[in-house]
């Protein structure tokens, strides 16, 4: 009950949540994906793992600066395609602003750790709730026989593979905070493997309704929860798009922190809230970033956000590691 | 304007001319000169707070009939203070702004000639309302008795209840213009000490023009001024303030104020009552989960009408739905903005039946329910469907009346964002709502608990209330059991 | 102090001002146009399209309106008819869907395409293959014909979504609409499709591929009438696939004078019925390359290999 440590495990588990949701489906089959699962944990891993012991080694202005820029791009994609999957659903009616708006105002209040930790698990609670009833609504509608029996291939393999290799900054995020904040020493581990098995787990779901025509479905788990009918009302799929959006609100608040930290940004002594003006520049950055790359290809701009977080922990390390090997005495702060 | 702090004089004249110049022209301030032995003295008090019939019972009767045995003023104080019979106050008023407080408080003051102090005797007599049943929270079982306004009453309200040694009860003079006092009262072996220091820190740095109601330290209390949430809960019940104060919560008495702040305050209190805790578990527990079902709906309900209506008709069943049609069609405003209209007029007659003398306030509830209810919906103004569910959340919000504030407040917020935005808008509502709930950290504890986390303290007293037996094996107390 | 209040004040009525500019795109309910069903058909060479819309002068939600148009392609149709409205399109409502009586795979994976992208956001669609009606005839009975699908729909307890119908990579599986009960078309991919009438088979059918769990037919000479809830199970031996129906609660009458009203005999009569219909299905389908009760599949996850041509049984039992 007392807020001493507030951990943040929550809150990137919540991301990473958000990142399958939203657009990590459809990439690859169960079968195939379940064949490179352990390899994709461990790759993933072993990023963030090294990134974790040589960010301490390699920060400087540059890195730090290409860091918050990653993680911009990562927040303008996530709204991007929470907007993409509202003109899919209700067309003509929700803009880009509007989005933007709606899941960028509540972290004006998300500006305290202690606050993103306890909403991140009141909204993991909500989504993995919301996940059972999805489940629970269509299990009459998921069929064995769905599951696709093609030989594997080796190019279905390597898709599986790649997509289980996307490096998510919520792998490398923990890197940046005091231990207090994360959970235990194999946080990034957990975090891997959490994802990796969600994933999975929701690919699983979307074959066993889909069927064959998984790859084809656009929003395909939109369109899985929008057959449940568990409640009064006819369909579900308003609850799942209202906990995701809620979702992307802590996933940026997330960001925003980090952001903060990487900016040493000014944060109040009484209750360590970040600065409102600081918040301020960073939806205005963010509405900026959406505004320009509304029109872009979503599918290229998240591979290039991939490279580049593949690039940026290898440059880390590369870094860090040389900075290791010379002796390099790391700065104490973080 | 702060009054400059003089002692007293060794002159009694000067004293009495002081006195003469501060109240010589207030009717009820009344002087007596006497002698006492050879020193000449004076009597000084308010008629209306303080009893000259206690004044002669305290203590001059007893200087009559004993004689005094010295010709010097400070000798006699000391004589006073020390020696004699008479119940005066511990320690002697030596400056000015002492013996107006003192004065001021009811008690009575001899001044003695000779002498650079002052005698205080308590001889308030204050008129006061007596100990009637609580209007607001109403309550089925338990005590049926409320605060009054007399902080002195409302003290032994609540010592009264909580005999223990480690109840305190201090006493302190608000850094207000008419320093009002407060108390605060905690049990010393309860609650965490550095929360009793930040608080009293906190409140002794107040300041304040004018302090009437412990409300008025609320928003001094709270960490983030944007969040609206409530920083304390109130009770004019000493039952439920006494049963806080076994949870190591402080409990706040203002002077005139019949209701109590306790701090820290967490949001599952606003869902208990007293009742809870005398009917059975079952029932308790069933009307708990009903009360946070009724915030729900008071906050989103009309929200998720209007979004379900504008934006996301496919959410309705399809009877519903052509009714409401038709219902829509009838009236000539914006959906959002009709909702918005009759919830404010909602509030309108609720804040008019409220605030209007008690012998008109049912014609203007009757005329608003009339125009609202009848000519509204008969004129094409309103729609029967929007008109019902603004009345089922202002009915549902008054199941959890700590929370109307932010029952009202909340609802407007969802109501515009769902009606600007749909489903997303009603998507920010909600985390902009939960975000406030999580970032509320009164005096670092978490505001959800014991809801969030969730655990068994949740199911034990939380979201339901367990059976006495469970609940008397670990009562929880503020900051003892972290670990759950 | 007081000067940073002002800003907030400010500040909070500009943000509600944008609020309220850049939102309140909702739409009144009377200003969109609630389509149910949509009715596609394909004559003189042309595509058409018929939708059944909700009558929003009326508090009756089984009161119907009709829009039609036609084009070159289906999407043309369906936008035709959409132009002819004054509203704006709403498909969350739509539950029913029918294809044109030829419809085959290629053209149901265009339809269910065209009905990815256009009908959202869309509950569940149930698909039917239409019987050779002409728009005319369909712009006059498309309200009737919708209450009657929905009532043949609830009666026989069919499950035919649209996200079911692709679910396998070259073949599907549909209801046809028939005056009395539903028929059975399957499609696959470069043959022609296979259309089962006979309720027997049909329902048979609908059973064995999961879109159905329930019987109610009469035998096509008219001799016994059957009702009964069924599962199936499928057991993959080395030789051959055996599938077994479960029949619950089942309910058998004689309807002449030639078969006892005997339990048994009913039983006896109603399995080889049943068998022989299977024989059928199953001879049929593997002649145009198909498998729609997955046969293959159990086959290849409990014996290893696909053994498509591994012959096989219908068990039938009763519970």
């Amino acid at each position: 009950m007392k807020r001493d440590n507030p951990s943040l495990y929550g809150a990137l588990q919540l991301g990473l949540l958000v990142n399958v949701l939203l657009r990590a489906q459809t990439l690859f089959w169960t079968r195939e994906g379940l064949a490179t699962l352990l390899s994709g944990i461990l790759v993933t891993a072993a990023v963030g793992l090294v990134f974790a012991r040589t960010w301490p080694l390699a920060q400087c202005l540059a890195l730090r600066c290409g860091f918050i820029a990653l993680l911009l791009a990562g927040s303008g994609l996530d709204i991007l395609s929470l907007w993409q999957l509202y003109s899919a659903v209700y067309p003509d009616v929700v803009n880009l602003f509007g989005i933007c708006l709606t899941v960028l105002i509540p972290v004006a209040y998300l500006r305290r750790v202690s606050a993103i930790a306890q909403t991140a698990n009141v909204v993991l609670g909500l989504l993995l709730v919301a996940c059972v009833i999805l489940v629970l609504s269509v299990a009459e509608r998921l069929r064995i026989c769905n599951l696709q029996m093609a030989a594997m291939g080796e190019a279905d393999c390597l898709d599986a593979m790649r997509a289980q290799c996307t490096l998510y900054p919520e792998l490398l995020l923990p890197a940046l905070w005091p231990d207090h904040e994360k959970r235990g020493t194999h946080t990034v581990l957990r975090l891997a493997a959490f994802g990796a098995v969600f994933n999975i787990g929701v690919h699983l779901l979307l074959e066993l309704f889909f069927g064959a025509a998984m790859p084809d479905a656009r929003n395909p788990l939109h369109q899985a929860a929008r057959c449940g009918a568990l409640s009064v009302f006819d369909r579900l799929e308003w609850l799942q798009l209202i906990v995701w959006t809620m979702a992307v609100s802590v996933k940026l608040a997330l960001h925003l922190y980090a952001v903060t930290r990487l900016a040493d940004a000014p944060r109040t002594t009484e209750n360590s809230l970040t600065a409102m003006p600081f918040f301020a520049g960073y939806a205005a950055v963010l509405l900026f970033l959406c505004a320009v790359a509304r029109n872009w290809d979503f599918a290229v701009m998240s591979q290039w956000r991939n490279v580049a977080a593949w690039g940026f922990a290898a440059a880390v390390a590369g870094i860090g590691g040389i900075r290791w090997l010379t002796g390099f005495a790391a700065p104490k702060k973080a | 304007m702060e009054l400059q702090k003089q002692k007293l004089s060794t002159s009694l004249q000067e004293n009495l001319a002081y006195l003469q110049q501060m109240f010589g022209s207030s009717s009820d301030f009344y002087t007596k000169q006497l002698t006492l032995g050879q020193i000449p003295c004076a009597i000084a008090l308010f008629t209306g707070i303080s009893s000259p019939e206690k004044l002669w019972v305290m203590a001059l009767d007893a200087l009559e009939r004993c004689p005094v045995p010295t010709n010097d003023g400070t000798q006699l104080l000391s004589y006073l203070l020390t020696r004699s019979v008479i119940p005066a106050e511990n320690s002697p008023v030596k400056d000015t702004t002492d013996l107006i407080e003192k004065l001021a408080n009811g008690m009575s003051v001899l001044l003695i000639d000779g002498c650079p102090a002052a005698l205080a005797v308590s001889t308030q007599e204050m008129p006061q309302r007596s100990i009637s049943q609580p209007n607001g929270e109403g309550d089925i079982r338990g005590s049926q008795e409320a605060f009054t306004e007399l902080l002195r009453n409302n003290i032994s309200l609540l010592r009264r209840q909580f005999r223990t040694g480690s109840f305190v009860a201090e006493v302190h003079a608000a850094q207000t213009h008419a320093k009002t006092e407060y108390c605060l009262c905690y049990d010393r072996k309860l609650a965490p000490p550095e929360m009793i220091d930040t608080l009293r820190r906190r409140l002794q740095e107040v300041q304040i023009p004018v302090l009437l109601d412990s409300a008025y330290f609320a928003s001094f209390l709270k960490q983030d001024k944007l969040n609206l949430f409530p920083a304390a809960a109130y009770t004019e019940r000493p039952a439920t303030a006494c049963a806080r104060l076994c949870e190591g919560k402080a409990v706040i008495l203002v002077s005139g104020s019949p209701y109590a702040m306790v701090v820290p305050s967490f949001f599952s209190e606003h869902f208990e009552s007293l009742d809870d805790y005398s009917s059975g578990a079952v029932f308790a527990g069933m009307i708990r989960i009903l009360k946070y079902i009724a915030f729900l709906l008071s906050v989103f309900g009309p929200g998720l009408y209007v979004m379900a209506v504008e934006f996301a008709p496919e959410t309705i069943p399809i009877k519903l739905l052509a009714k409401l049609a038709q219902a829509e069609a009838s009236t000539p405003l914006p959906l959002m903005l009709e909702m918005l209209g009759v919830t404010l007029l909602l509030e309108i007659v609720r804040e008019a039946g409220l605030r209007a003398p008690q012998s008109i306030s049912h014609t203007v509830s009757l005329v608003g329910a009339l125009i609202l209810g009848e000519t509204a919906v008969s004129a094409g103004i309103v729609s029967i469907p929007v008109l019902t569910m603004a009345a089922a959340a202002t009915v549902a919000t008054l199941a959890v009346p700590s929370l109307y504030e932010q029952s009202i407040l909340f609802r407007f917020i969802v109501i515009v964002l769902a009606g600007a935005f749909g489903l997303p808008g009603l998507a920010g509502g909600a985390v902009i709502i939960l975000a406030m709930a999580c970032g509320t950290e009164p005096f670092g504890y978490d505001y959800l608990f014991p809801l969030m986390p969730l655990g068994r303290a949740s199911w034990r007293d939380g979201i339901v209330r367990a059976i006495w037996t469970r609940l008397a094996e670990k009562g929880y107390v503020v900051g003892k059991d972290e670990t759950r | 102090m007081a000067d940073r209040i002002c800003r907030a004040k400010k500040s909070l009525i500009l943000a509600v001002a944008v609020l309220l500019l850049t939102g309140c795109a909702g739409r009144p309910l009377i200003e969109r146009e609630i389509v149910r069903a949509i009715f596609f058909a394909r004559e003189d060479g042309k595509e058409h399209a018929v939708l059944l819309l909700q009558n929003q002068e009326s508090e009756d939600s089984s009161d119907y309106e009709v829009a039609s148009g036609e084009g070159d392609s289906a999407a043309q149709a369906l936008a035709d008819a959409a132009e002819s409205l004054d509203g704006v399109m709403f498909y969350g409502l739509t539950d029913l869907v029918t294809l044109p009586a030829d419809c085959d795979w290629e053209q149901l994976q265009e339809f269910a395409s065209l009905l990815y992208e256009t009908a959202q956001p869309s509950p569940e669609i149930t698909l039917f293959v239409m019987d050779s009606r002409t728009r005319d005839n369909l712009e006059q009975t498309a309200g009737d014909l919708y209450d009657e699908m929905q009532a043949v729909e609830k009666k026989y307890r069919i499950s035919c979504g649209l996200e079911s119908v692709l679910s396998q990579a070259n073949q599907a599986i549909l209801p046809c609409w028939q005056e009395t009960g539903y028929g059975i078309a399957v499609l696959r991919a470069g043959a022609p499709p296979l259309r089962y009438v006979e309720p027997v088979r049909a329902q048979l059918a609908a059973v064995l591929c999961g879109q159905s769990r329930k019987l109610e037919f009469v035998f096509s000479d008219g001799s016994i009438s059957c009702t009964a809830g069924a599962t199936v199970l499928f057991h993959a031996l080395r030789d051959r696939t055996q599938v077994i129906l479960r029949l619950q609660d089942a309910s058998l009458s004689s309807l002449t004078q030639d078969i006892p009203n005997e339990e048994q005999t009913l039983r006896r009569l109603l399995s080889a019925e049943l068998e022989d219909a299977f024989a059928q299905l199953c001879a049929d389908t593997r002649a145009i390359g198909a498998d729609p009760f997955r046969l293959g599949f159990w086959q290849a996850c409990l014996q290893g290999a696909p053994g498509n041509d591994l012959p096989a049984e219908l068990v039938v039992e009763y519970a």
